[in-house]
């Protein structure tokens, strides 16, 4: 064919573990230069820590964005949102994907967060006991303890991005629910047991 | 796609052009073709081949930098109108019009959302595929209630147009013997789920007007021989037709009709060519060739026909003609009624209501239903609504909440995981899909000073609703409400579009009727053959040419006129009279 044909913006997909491109970035940054191979081996060891290079949180907005996307979603018999790194995925997410009156929104309800975290508990949010973080998600979403209606509709927004950082990712879309890519037909007639769990593409 | 199709320069005086490559432009080419005219069919986009260029379909969203979303400052810079459609995203875009580089206007308070393409297959590659036949009741609307001037054609005229198309698009659906909606050659419908046939007895029987019918689309849900023969496959309903489906399950261009026009050695397609305009010669009173920009390299060209086909979507060809100027032709080629651009229509979306469903815990569906069910019009058919004219269909599923209904819920932790996995209540929804009136003001116009990028003068759209549409949205509304109370929901929510800014007009991807067929040339643009009054050669099939709007989904109608047309065209070709 003789034509040019360019897509005017070749879709991006990601080949590469994040967690490896961050080693990378580190490695590069360190004057190092590592082999594929021993790139493998470090992300493998450090598995489950939270992302060194971050786009739109200081690393402590990013450790407590992950403790509440797993208050969120907890690890049961399969993966909560901080094993499969929720946090780090909306670190990237708010960077690009939103505005910036909803990048406010999300830090000034973390911010309020952590006052509310204070008056309380006398102690930041990250500080706070399991017991606490569950006392403060449950005041939020009854405007309770100075918590207002703006706090709570950031809290609906901040639970919107959890779900939807947990169930698009490989994990959430395929071993918490049921993950169908080519169904071969639609069934109106099947029974909830048969497959005994929620679609994750509806 | 063999590389002799493709072409740039030529001298050739082929027997027709067909501008644009979508639903409509498919259909002529295939057409034209097979009836032995070397068509040329030119398209502004890019090339886009079957299944090779359909780089979304299937990526896991995990797969995808933002799980399906864009980068925040990319999507208003270019995306900010194309944004607006339910089926754009990071794995579709590519099949959206860069906003950026193809500007329009519009007046302060009347915003316009024009949805468009810009590659080879245009828009049949996003199309929702609802395919409906019109009857006599649309056929006759404007002459019955004096709104718009006569349609110069009937059902009858259009009958076997409509068998024909759909034997090869493959149509899915019930026979259902609804005056107001002719059955189709049908595939078999997809199925209801058990929510719905639940429902659907108590609408039946509670509203002996209503009938509840599953959606009739242009999916193969059982390929016959022929189908197959175009390399076509069974639907698998995974439901992301707009990223493009290697299966050939849903009719597109790439699909369907390219196969086919290909197969006949008959077609040359040139892409990337901007028609700038129609050239006309006034000694024979024929458009004979266009006057095209090369999109990537700036260079103007000229192709020549004996026949030229305006497909290139309702108010792509209207831009076209308005830009085709000619001593005899001062306001736009083949606008000597002065009508061109006037008319302009879309469908009336967005009110209805949604309610819960009790019970049915245990039932569940499985697969991505690409269509829904749906409530044919019943209103202004035996008595006349004291409120407003013309009537309205309603579609909607029962589904089963997902993961994404919970954020607006309460509850955190394991429970609330527990909850999601267990999947939510259902949830049964309707919502309108009504018809609008012909009017003179709703009209596109070419602007006076500003241009596009490639000197191109860019529409101004001036388009709005009146108090017929914010009535009959009251009426969706509340019908919609009543049937859900009817069949026992909870919660029930009703939704009302109550001014221009609820929901532009445009965003229902129905635009229409700028170059309308009628029997007067002093009333319309087009004779009953799709023909312009003014120029024997020159022909319009798109949806440019919808004398009224109808409440059905427009797309079927399209390709029948367009077949229609093309049989009509070259008869006379033959018989020397174009």
């Amino acid at each position: 064919m003789p034509h040019n044909n360019k897509l005017a913006e070749p879709m991006r997909v990601e080949t590469e573990n994040p967690r490896r491109t961050a080693l990378k970035q580190m490695a590069l940054l360190c004057g190092l230069s590592l082999s594929a191979q021993s790139l493998d081996v470090l992300a493998a060891t450090v598995k489950g820590t939270m992302p060194h290079v971050t786009k739109f949180f200081t690393p402590e907005q990013l450790q407590m964005t992950g403790e509440i996307t797993d208050l969120i979603i907890p690890t049961t018999d399969t993966p909560g949102a901080l094993a499969v790194n929720v946090h780090g995925f909306l670190d990237k997410y708010l960077a690009e994907c939103v505005s910036k009156e909803q990048q406010q929104q999300f830090l000034n309800g973390l911010k309020k967060m952590n006052t509310v975290a204070e008056d309380k508990f006398h102690k930041t949010f990250l500080a706070c006991t399991h017991k606490q973080h569950i006392q403060l998600l449950t005041a939020i979403e009854k405007t309770d303890l100075g918590f207002t209606a703006d706090d709570k509709s950031f809290f609906t927004f901040f639970k919107s991005l959890t779900l939807f950082g947990y169930y698009t990712s490989e994990v959430g879309a395929s071993q918490e629910l049921a993950y169908l890519a080519v169904p071969g037909g639609y069934q109106g007639k099947f029974p909830f047991a048969k497959v005994g769990k929620a679609w994750a593409l509806n | 796609m063999e590389k002799s199709v493709y072409i740039k320069k030529s001298a050739q005086i082929f027997d027709a052009i067909v501008v644009g490559s979508g639903i409509t432009g498919g259909w002529a080419a295939k057409e034209l073709t097979e009836k032995g005219l070397k068509t040329l069919m030119v398209e502004r986009g890019r090339p886009v081949e079957h299944r090779a260029d359909y780089v979304g379909e299937g990526v896991q969203t995990w797969k995808l930098p933002f799980r399906n979303a864009m980068n925040h400052q990319l999507v208003e810079d270019q995306y900010s109108i194309q944004r607006q459609c339910y089926a754009f995203g990071d794995s579709s875009k590519q099949f959206f019009m860069n906003d950026r580089d193809y500007p329009y206007s519009t007046p302060e308070g009347k915003p316009f959302s024009w949805i468009r393409g810009n590659q080879l297959g245009g828009k049949s590659l996003l199309w929702a595929r609802q395919s409906y036949r019109l009857s006599d009741y649309d056929f006759n609307a404007n002459l019955a209630d004096g709104h718009g001037i006569d349609w110069p054609i009937r059902y009858k005229d259009l009958e076997q147009w409509y068998s024909y198309v759909e034997r090869h698009a493959g149509i899915s659906g019930s026979k259902e013997n609804i005056p107001v909606l002719p059955d189709s050659e049908f595939l078999p419908p997809f199925e209801f789920n058990t929510v719905e046939l639940a429902l659907k007895k108590k609408i039946e029987a509670k509203f002996p007007d209503r009938k509840m019918i599953m959606g009739r689309c242009a999916h193969l849900t059982q390929p016959a021989q022929h189908h197959i023969e175009q390399g076509r496959l069974q639907c698998q309903a995974r439901n992301e037709c707009h990223k493009g489906c290697s299966f050939g399950a849903n009719f597109t261009t790439q699909s369907s009709t390219l196969p086919s026009a290909l197969k006949t050695g008959n077609l040359s397609i040139a892409t990337d060519a901007i028609v700038h305009s129609v050239i006309y010669d006034p000694k024979t009173n024929r458009a004979k060739g266009l006057r095209i920009i090369d999109s990537e390299t700036m260079e103007t060209r000229e192709y020549f026909a004996k026949i030229i086909f305006l497909c290139a979507s309702t108010l792509g060809t209207t831009q076209i003609m308005l830009n085709s100027i000619s001593e005899r032709f001062p306001n736009g080629i083949a606008n000597s009624s002065g009508v061109l651009g006037h008319y302009l229509m879309d469908h009336l979306y967005g009110s209805g209501a949604s309610g819960r469903i009790e019970g049915f815990e245990d039932e569940y569906y499985s697969g991505r239903r690409p269509t829904a069910p749906y409530i044919p019009n019943f209103r202004n058919v035996k008595e006349k609504h004291p409120d407003f004219f013309r009537g309205y269909s309603l579609s909607g599923s029962a589904s089963r909440e997902n993961w994404s209904s919970f954020a607006n819920k309460d509850g955190f932790g394991a429970d609330f995981k527990k909850q999601i996995q267990n999947a939510g209540s259902w949830y049964f929804s309707l919502g309108g899909s009504g018809e609008m009136l012909p009017r003179y003001d709703n009209q596109v116009s070419l602007h006076p000073t500003l241009k596009d990028k490639w000197g191109m003068p860019q529409l101004h759209i001036e388009a709005s609703f009146t108090e017929n549409d914010y009535k009959m949205n009251e009426d969706i509304a509340n019908t919609a409400a009543e049937i859900l109370e009817a069949v026992g929901a909870k919660d029930i929510v009703k939704r009302v579009i109550r001014k221009n800014e609820d929901r532009p007009f445009g965003l229902s991807i129905h635009e229409m009727g700028t170059a309308r067929m009628g029997r007067d040339p002093k009333t319309s643009v087009l004779n009953g053959n799709n023909q312009t009054h003014d120029i024997p050669n020159l022909f319009v099939t798109d949806g440019a040419c919808m004398t009224s709007n109808a409440w059905q989904n427009p797309s079927l109608t399209y390709m029948a006129l367009t077949t229609r047309a093309c049989d009509f065209a070259v008869k006379q070709l033959k018989l020397g009279k174009l």
